[in-house]
């Protein structure tokens, strides 16, 4: 097996259910609806719409542009994390379809995802034991 | 068997995009996607789907499932649901975008 490290124990919490309309950045939104709902930590549970046009980065650092309108988003997985210094990141990866439904996967880069007709996302709250464990994160 | 549509800029105008023409994927593999359950503006149930497939002809697609043609084979589809309390979701007409979509909606409020 496997090592693991930084296990994290602790409970689901609340349920937010949102419709995100244009021209809002998917990942600002994400960020932006668990600072509405104050939830410090949080889980995609789901999520589909559309992006007027994709970024996608991938795990050399490049980044792909898809062009739109509009992108479908076939489905995001990703968590919200409040940090130490009280500001929210989201990390979200997931796959899109152009529009000739050719499929692509990748990080969704903040500021370069804008909403085209609509998103659908939940979110469920992630509640922590222990709220002072050092949380990392990528950048 | 399935069928399901990508969103092209729209031509004749409204709306920015506008769904396409069915594409026929066959009898395809459900590999992995997301639906909203809500109420039509019919006030019928309705499913908002998009997914990833592996069409009849083997290729790797994505896009919006037909999902009133869908029909699931002997093989089913596992699939996780969360049921919400407070609110329902509904297909209202959204001025913004000129179509209707899927919107949370207060339970008594009116479209």
């Amino acid at each position: 097996m496997s090592r693991v490290s930084n296990t994290e124990s602790g409970n689901m919490g609340r349920i937010s259910y949102a419709r995100i309309r244009p021209n809002e950045d998917l990942v600002k939104a994400v960020e932006k609806l668990c600072l509405v709902t104050k939830f410090k930590n949080a889980f995609v549970r789901g999520a589909l719409g559309s992006l007027v046009d994709a970024s996608l980065e991938h795990q050399d650092g490049q980044v792909t542009h898809i062009k739109g309108p509009a992108i479908e988003i076939v489905s995001i997985a990703g968590e919200v994390r409040t940090l130490s210094d009280g500001s929210v990141k989201a990390d979200l990866t997931g796959v899109v379809a152009d529009t000739e439904g050719n499929v692509s996967g990748g990080y969704f880069v903040a500021g370069g995802n804008p909403i085209c007709m609509t998103l659908e996302i939940t979110l469920e709250e992630w509640l922590p034991n222990d709220t002072k464990l050092p949380i990392s994160t990528k950048e | 068997m399935l069928e399901y549509c990508v969103a092209p800029p729209n031509p004749k105008g409204g709306a920015l995009i506008a769904y396409s023409e069915p594409l026929t994927a066959g009898v395809c593999q459900f590999i992995f996607g997301n639906a909203t359950l809500g109420t039509s503006a019919k006030g019928k149930p309705m499913v908002h789907c998009h997914a990833a497939i592996r069409t009849e002809s083997g290729l790797i697609k994505g896009g919006h499932i037909l999902t009133e043609t869908a029909i699931v084979k002997q093989r089913p589809i596992t699939v996780l649901v969360t049921s919400i309390d407070e609110f329902s979701i509904r297909q209202t007409f959204d001025p913004e975008t000129n179509i209707p979509l899927f919107q949370p909606m207060k339970d008594n409020e009116d479209v």
